[in-house]
Protein backbone atom coordinates (compact mmCIF):
# COMPACT_ATOMS: atom_id res chain seq x y z
CA UNK A 1 0.00 0.00 0.00
CA UNK A 2 1.23 3.52 -0.89
CA UNK A 3 1.76 5.78 2.39
CA UNK A 4 0.17 9.19 2.22
CA UNK A 5 2.28 12.45 1.77
CA UNK A 6 0.78 13.85 4.89
CA UNK A 7 2.29 9.94 6.56
CA UNK A 8 5.79 10.52 4.90
CA UNK A 9 5.92 13.85 6.17
CA UNK A 10 5.56 12.50 9.82
CA UNK A 11 7.96 9.98 9.25
CA UNK A 12 10.18 12.46 8.20
CA UNK A 13 9.82 14.17 11.17
CA UNK A 14 11.34 11.27 12.82
CA UNK A 15 14.41 11.18 10.82
CA UNK A 16 13.11 8.38 8.76
CA UNK A 17 15.58 9.27 4.85
CA UNK A 18 13.60 6.54 2.93
CA UNK A 19 10.26 8.45 3.51
CA UNK A 20 12.37 11.68 2.64
CA UNK A 21 13.72 10.27 -0.29
CA UNK A 22 9.74 9.13 -1.42
CA UNK A 23 8.72 12.85 -0.21
CA UNK A 24 11.08 14.29 -2.60
CA UNK A 25 10.84 11.57 -5.63
CA UNK A 26 7.16 12.42 -5.35
CA UNK A 27 7.41 16.45 -5.49
CA UNK A 28 10.70 17.45 -7.32
CA UNK A 29 9.51 17.84 -10.80
CA UNK A 30 6.67 19.95 -9.57
CA UNK A 31 8.42 21.76 -6.97
CA UNK A 32 11.00 22.50 -9.44
CA UNK A 33 8.51 23.47 -12.04
CA UNK A 34 6.11 26.04 -9.84
CA UNK A 35 9.36 27.59 -8.48
CA UNK A 36 10.69 27.88 -12.42
CA UNK A 37 7.39 29.65 -13.50
CA UNK A 38 7.43 32.30 -10.47
CA UNK A 39 11.20 32.83 -10.91
CA UNK A 40 11.83 32.74 -14.62
CA UNK A 41 15.19 30.77 -14.03
CA UNK A 42 16.68 27.43 -14.09
CA UNK A 43 19.39 28.13 -11.09
CA UNK A 44 17.53 29.70 -8.61
CA UNK A 45 14.34 27.23 -9.37
CA UNK A 46 16.61 24.71 -8.48
CA UNK A 47 17.81 26.26 -5.36
CA UNK A 48 14.74 27.57 -3.97
CA UNK A 49 13.23 24.23 -4.38
CA UNK A 50 15.98 22.03 -2.89
CA UNK A 51 15.50 24.64 0.01
CA UNK A 52 12.16 23.85 0.30
CA UNK A 53 12.79 20.36 0.47
CA UNK A 54 15.53 21.57 3.34
CA UNK A 55 13.17 23.51 4.93
CA UNK A 56 10.74 20.43 4.81
CA UNK A 57 13.28 17.85 6.10
CA UNK A 58 13.89 20.71 8.82
CA UNK A 59 10.51 21.01 10.13
CA UNK A 60 8.53 18.46 9.50
CA UNK A 61 8.13 17.08 13.18
CA UNK A 62 6.04 20.47 13.45
CA UNK A 63 3.92 19.14 10.41
CA UNK A 64 0.18 19.36 11.73
CA UNK A 65 -1.83 16.34 11.38
CA UNK A 66 -5.08 18.18 10.54
CA UNK A 67 -2.96 20.15 7.69
CA UNK A 68 -3.06 18.80 4.18
CA UNK A 69 1.02 18.24 2.87
CA UNK A 70 0.17 19.98 -0.49
CA UNK A 71 -0.44 23.02 1.54
CA UNK A 72 2.01 22.62 3.67
CA UNK A 73 4.69 22.43 1.05
CA UNK A 74 3.16 24.70 -0.98
CA UNK A 75 3.15 27.74 1.43
CA UNK A 76 7.22 26.63 1.97
CA UNK A 77 7.61 26.93 -1.63
CA UNK A 78 6.19 29.79 -2.40
CA UNK A 79 7.34 31.73 0.37
CA UNK A 80 11.03 30.85 -0.27
CA UNK A 81 10.20 32.33 -3.81
CA UNK A 82 8.52 35.36 -3.30
CA UNK A 83 11.57 35.74 -0.95
CA UNK A 84 13.96 35.33 -3.39
CA UNK A 85 12.58 37.25 -5.73
CA UNK A 86 12.33 40.35 -2.68
CA UNK A 87 15.74 39.30 -1.88
CA UNK A 88 16.64 39.42 -5.41
CA UNK A 89 15.95 42.29 -6.53
CA UNK A 90 18.62 44.51 -9.47
CA UNK A 91 19.79 46.82 -6.57
CA UNK A 92 20.35 44.34 -4.00
CA UNK A 93 22.64 42.53 -5.93
CA UNK A 94 25.00 45.59 -5.72
CA UNK A 95 25.83 44.20 -1.89
CA UNK A 96 26.84 40.98 -0.53
CA UNK A 97 23.97 39.25 1.22
CA UNK A 98 26.36 36.66 3.12
CA UNK A 99 29.19 37.56 4.98
CA UNK A 100 32.60 36.66 3.09
CA UNK A 101 33.79 34.21 6.03
CA UNK A 102 30.66 31.62 5.89
CA UNK A 103 31.04 28.62 4.08
CA UNK A 104 29.32 28.57 1.00
CA UNK A 105 26.32 26.14 1.03
CA UNK A 106 25.52 25.65 -2.62
CA UNK A 107 27.65 23.48 -4.39
CA UNK A 108 28.09 24.34 -8.00
CA UNK A 109 25.07 23.41 -10.37
CA UNK A 110 24.95 20.27 -12.10
CA UNK A 111 25.51 21.01 -15.72
CA UNK A 112 22.45 19.35 -18.12
CA UNK A 113 23.33 18.67 -21.43
CA UNK A 114 23.49 21.55 -24.22
CA UNK A 115 20.47 20.48 -25.92
CA UNK A 116 18.03 20.04 -23.12
CA UNK A 117 19.56 23.07 -21.41
CA UNK A 118 18.66 24.73 -24.48
CA UNK A 119 14.97 23.46 -24.95
CA UNK A 120 14.43 24.54 -21.13
CA UNK A 121 16.05 27.89 -21.33
CA UNK A 122 13.69 28.10 -24.28
CA UNK A 123 10.67 27.31 -22.96
CA UNK A 124 11.45 29.16 -19.54
CA UNK A 125 12.18 32.05 -21.30
CA UNK A 126 8.59 32.10 -22.92
CA UNK A 127 7.00 31.42 -20.12
CA UNK A 128 9.06 34.49 -18.09
CA UNK A 129 7.99 36.69 -21.11
CA UNK A 130 3.99 35.65 -20.39
CA UNK A 131 3.98 36.15 -16.68
CA UNK A 132 6.19 39.37 -16.67
CA UNK A 133 3.47 41.66 -16.05
CA UNK A 134 1.88 39.36 -13.13
CA UNK A 135 2.89 40.21 -9.41
CA UNK A 136 4.33 37.40 -7.65
CA UNK A 137 1.08 36.69 -5.62
CA UNK A 138 -0.81 36.78 -8.64
CA UNK A 139 1.68 34.04 -10.58
CA UNK A 140 1.32 31.92 -7.15
CA UNK A 141 -2.01 32.14 -7.40
CA UNK A 142 -2.00 31.53 -11.00
CA UNK A 143 0.25 28.92 -10.70
CA UNK A 144 -0.95 26.89 -7.68
CA UNK A 145 -4.52 26.50 -8.89
CA UNK A 146 -3.50 26.00 -13.24
CA UNK A 147 -0.50 23.68 -12.20
CA UNK A 148 -1.42 22.12 -8.90
CA UNK A 149 -4.95 22.57 -9.31
CA UNK A 150 -5.44 23.61 -5.87
CA UNK A 151 -8.57 25.18 -4.73
CA UNK A 152 -8.86 28.97 -3.89
CA UNK A 153 -9.30 27.86 -0.05
CA UNK A 154 -6.19 26.12 -0.22
CA UNK A 155 -4.04 28.72 -1.90
CA UNK A 156 -5.71 31.12 0.33
CA UNK A 157 -4.11 29.06 3.26
CA UNK A 158 -0.91 28.98 1.05
CA UNK A 159 -0.28 32.84 0.56
CA UNK A 160 -2.29 33.44 3.80
CA UNK A 161 -5.02 35.64 2.64
CA UNK A 162 -8.51 35.71 2.20
CA UNK A 163 -10.29 33.29 -0.41
CA UNK A 164 -12.04 36.70 -2.21
CA UNK A 165 -8.41 37.91 -2.48
CA UNK A 166 -7.26 34.33 -3.77
CA UNK A 167 -10.08 35.02 -6.21
CA UNK A 168 -8.93 39.00 -7.36
CA UNK A 169 -5.58 37.26 -7.89
CA UNK A 170 -6.50 34.78 -10.38
CA UNK A 171 -8.86 37.40 -12.68
CA UNK A 172 -6.24 39.71 -12.43
CA UNK A 173 -3.07 37.43 -13.42
CA UNK A 174 -5.28 35.89 -15.90
CA UNK A 175 -6.22 39.29 -17.58
CA UNK A 176 -2.80 40.01 -17.87
CA UNK A 177 -1.66 36.39 -18.91
CA UNK A 178 -4.37 37.03 -21.53
CA UNK A 179 -2.90 40.30 -22.24
CA UNK A 180 0.22 38.52 -22.93
CA UNK A 181 -0.99 35.41 -25.11
CA UNK A 182 -2.55 38.26 -27.77
CA UNK A 183 0.53 39.80 -27.83
CA UNK A 184 2.38 36.93 -28.31
CA UNK A 185 -0.24 35.74 -31.56
CA UNK A 186 0.17 39.55 -32.40
CA UNK A 187 4.22 39.05 -33.04
CA UNK A 188 4.11 36.01 -34.58
CA UNK B 1 -30.23 38.01 -11.61
CA UNK B 2 -26.60 39.72 -11.61
CA UNK B 3 -26.42 43.45 -12.75
CA UNK B 4 -22.49 43.42 -12.10
CA UNK B 5 -20.28 40.69 -14.23
CA UNK B 6 -19.28 38.31 -11.43
CA UNK B 7 -15.55 38.85 -13.19
CA UNK B 8 -13.68 37.02 -9.92
CA UNK B 9 -15.92 34.78 -9.33
CA UNK B 10 -16.41 33.07 -13.16
CA UNK B 11 -13.07 30.24 -12.44
CA UNK B 12 -14.18 29.46 -9.30
CA UNK B 13 -17.42 29.01 -10.95
CA UNK B 14 -15.84 26.54 -13.96
CA UNK B 15 -14.01 24.86 -11.06
CA UNK B 16 -16.92 24.37 -9.00
CA UNK B 17 -15.83 26.10 -6.21
CA UNK B 18 -19.16 28.46 -5.41
CA UNK B 19 -21.87 27.51 -3.17
CA UNK B 20 -24.91 26.55 -4.74
CA UNK B 21 -26.97 29.32 -4.46
CA UNK B 22 -24.13 31.62 -5.89
CA UNK B 23 -22.92 28.70 -8.18
CA UNK B 24 -26.98 29.49 -9.81
CA UNK B 25 -26.59 32.89 -9.61
CA UNK B 26 -23.45 33.08 -11.31
CA UNK B 27 -25.06 30.28 -13.92
CA UNK B 28 -28.08 32.29 -14.52
CA UNK B 29 -25.98 35.50 -15.18
CA UNK B 30 -23.75 33.55 -18.03
CA UNK B 31 -27.33 32.70 -19.74
CA UNK B 32 -27.92 35.84 -20.46
CA UNK B 33 -24.52 37.65 -20.97
CA UNK B 34 -22.48 36.13 -23.85
CA UNK B 35 -19.78 39.08 -22.58
CA UNK B 36 -19.03 37.09 -19.46
CA UNK B 37 -19.55 33.47 -21.42
CA UNK B 38 -16.85 34.80 -23.61
CA UNK B 39 -15.01 36.10 -20.75
CA UNK B 40 -15.50 32.09 -19.00
CA UNK B 41 -14.02 30.80 -22.27
CA UNK B 42 -11.21 32.64 -23.12
CA UNK B 43 -9.76 32.12 -18.76
CA UNK B 44 -9.93 28.25 -19.71
CA UNK B 45 -8.08 29.01 -22.84
CA UNK B 46 -5.19 30.62 -21.23
CA UNK B 47 -5.39 28.21 -18.04
CA UNK B 48 -4.78 25.59 -20.57
CA UNK B 49 -2.15 27.25 -22.29
CA UNK B 50 -0.16 28.38 -18.92
CA UNK B 51 -0.52 24.85 -17.84
CA UNK B 52 1.32 23.44 -21.15
CA UNK B 53 4.03 25.26 -21.06
CA UNK B 54 4.43 25.29 -17.40
CA UNK B 55 4.18 21.03 -18.26
CA UNK B 56 6.76 21.80 -21.25
CA UNK B 57 9.63 22.88 -18.65
CA UNK B 58 12.07 20.02 -18.31
CA UNK B 59 12.42 18.73 -15.06
CA UNK B 60 15.76 18.34 -13.60
CA UNK B 61 17.27 15.22 -13.71
CA UNK B 62 16.07 13.74 -10.94
CA UNK B 63 19.51 11.62 -9.87
CA UNK B 64 21.54 14.91 -10.04
CA UNK B 65 18.74 16.65 -8.40
CA UNK B 66 18.95 14.75 -5.54
CA UNK B 67 22.51 14.35 -5.41
CA UNK B 68 22.54 17.85 -5.32
CA UNK B 69 20.08 18.41 -2.51
CA UNK B 70 21.59 15.65 -0.09
CA UNK B 71 24.88 17.36 -0.44
CA UNK B 72 23.57 21.19 0.51
CA UNK B 73 21.86 18.86 3.61
CA UNK B 74 24.89 17.48 4.36
CA UNK B 75 26.73 20.68 4.38
CA UNK B 76 23.93 22.53 6.29
CA UNK B 77 24.52 19.51 9.13
CA UNK B 78 27.73 19.92 9.40
CA UNK B 79 27.87 23.93 9.13
CA UNK B 80 25.03 23.53 12.43
CA UNK B 81 27.42 21.03 14.35
CA UNK B 82 30.08 23.36 14.28
CA UNK B 83 27.86 26.66 15.24
CA UNK B 84 26.69 24.22 17.87
CA UNK B 85 30.05 23.68 18.74
CA UNK B 86 31.10 27.28 19.45
CA UNK B 87 27.89 27.64 20.95
CA UNK B 88 28.75 24.95 23.44
CA UNK B 89 32.65 26.56 24.24
CA UNK B 90 30.55 29.87 24.16
CA UNK B 91 27.94 29.00 26.21
CA UNK B 92 30.21 27.25 28.88
CA UNK B 93 32.18 30.48 29.21
CA UNK B 94 29.11 32.25 29.92
CA UNK B 95 28.01 29.89 32.38
CA UNK B 96 31.37 29.86 34.56
CA UNK B 97 30.66 34.03 34.37
CA UNK B 98 27.45 34.57 35.30
CA UNK B 99 28.12 32.07 38.03
CA UNK B 100 31.09 33.88 39.22
CA UNK B 101 28.85 37.72 38.90
CA UNK B 102 25.67 35.77 40.37
CA UNK B 103 27.82 34.64 43.44
CA UNK B 104 29.63 37.99 44.05
CA UNK B 105 26.03 39.73 44.30
CA UNK B 106 24.73 37.22 46.56
CA UNK B 107 27.74 38.02 48.62
CA UNK B 108 27.09 41.91 48.53
CA UNK B 109 24.02 41.20 49.35
CA UNK B 110 23.89 39.12 52.22
CA UNK B 111 26.56 42.20 53.80
CA UNK B 112 24.26 45.11 53.14
CA UNK B 113 21.13 43.14 54.28
CA UNK B 114 23.82 42.18 58.10
CA UNK B 115 24.71 45.59 58.40
CA UNK B 116 20.98 47.18 58.01
CA UNK B 117 20.07 43.91 60.34
CA UNK B 118 22.56 45.41 62.79
CA UNK B 119 21.74 48.45 62.85
CA UNK B 120 18.10 48.26 63.48
CA UNK B 121 18.42 45.74 66.10
CA UNK B 122 21.21 47.49 68.16
CA UNK B 123 20.35 49.34 71.35
CA UNK B 124 20.64 53.29 71.10
CA UNK B 125 22.86 54.41 73.82
CA UNK B 126 21.63 56.16 76.72
CA UNK B 127 22.81 59.80 76.44
CA UNK B 128 20.63 59.33 72.79
CA UNK B 129 17.87 58.83 75.31
CA UNK B 130 17.55 61.99 77.34
CA UNK B 131 18.84 64.02 74.72
CA UNK B 132 18.44 67.75 74.86
CA UNK B 133 15.22 67.68 72.13
CA UNK B 134 13.64 64.96 73.77
CA UNK B 135 13.38 66.99 76.85
CA UNK B 136 12.45 70.14 74.91
CA UNK B 137 9.68 67.72 73.40
CA UNK B 138 8.05 67.06 76.43
CA UNK B 139 8.54 70.80 77.65
CA UNK B 140 5.97 71.51 75.15
CA UNK B 141 3.73 68.59 75.71
CA UNK B 142 3.46 69.35 79.47
CA UNK B 143 2.83 72.94 78.47
CA UNK B 144 -0.34 71.83 76.58
CA UNK B 145 -1.22 70.15 79.62
CA UNK B 146 -0.81 73.23 81.58
CA UNK B 147 -2.62 75.54 79.27
CA UNK B 148 -5.54 73.09 79.73
CA UNK B 149 -5.74 74.21 83.09
CA UNK B 150 -6.81 77.33 82.46
CA UNK B 151 -9.66 76.86 81.04
CA UNK B 152 -10.00 74.58 83.74
CA UNK B 153 -14.04 75.77 84.40
CA UNK B 154 -14.87 74.12 80.73
CA UNK B 155 -13.05 70.99 81.66
CA UNK B 156 -14.87 70.42 84.60
CA UNK B 157 -18.28 71.09 82.80
CA UNK B 158 -17.21 68.39 80.80
CA UNK B 159 -16.82 65.67 83.84
CA UNK B 160 -20.40 66.50 84.59
CA UNK B 161 -21.04 65.28 81.68
CA UNK B 162 -19.99 61.80 83.13
CA UNK B 163 -22.14 61.83 85.66
CA UNK B 164 -25.34 60.19 84.57
CA UNK B 165 -27.46 62.36 86.53
CA UNK B 166 -26.47 65.19 84.86
CA UNK B 167 -26.95 62.94 81.60
CA UNK B 168 -30.49 62.21 82.27
CA UNK B 169 -31.42 65.62 83.50
CA UNK B 170 -29.35 67.48 80.50
CA UNK B 171 -32.62 68.82 79.02
CA UNK B 172 -33.08 70.47 82.57
CA UNK B 173 -29.52 72.46 82.38
CA UNK B 174 -30.42 75.75 82.32
CA UNK B 175 -28.76 77.35 78.57
CA UNK B 176 -28.19 81.09 79.68
CA UNK B 177 -26.73 79.76 83.43
CA UNK B 178 -23.00 80.07 83.40
CA UNK B 179 -21.64 78.76 86.80
CA UNK B 180 -19.82 81.59 88.31
CA UNK B 181 -16.38 80.85 89.42
CA UNK B 182 -17.09 81.26 93.01
CA UNK B 183 -19.53 79.22 93.09
CA UNK B 184 -17.01 75.99 91.76
CA UNK B 185 -14.31 77.27 93.58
Amino acid sequence: MELSDEELCRRIGRRDAQAFDLLVERYQARAYRLACSILGNEDDARDVSQDAFIRLYESAASFGARARFSTWFHRILVNLCIDHRRRNRWWRRLVPLAPADEPPIDPPSEEPGPEREAIGRQSIAGLRRLLANLSPKQRAAVLLQVQEELSSREIAEVLQCSENTVRVHVHRGLAELRKALKREQGAN
Amino acid sequence: MITRHPDAALVPYLRGELSDEEGARVARHLEGCAACRAEADAAGAAMRELWRRVEGIPAPDPVQYRAGLYRRLEARRSAAQRRGQKTDEWSRTRIVGFSLGALAAAGVAALILTMRWSVHVAMPPLDQLASPDRIAQEAVMSGADIDMLRDYPIVEHLDLLENYDTIAHLDDLAPSAPASDENRS
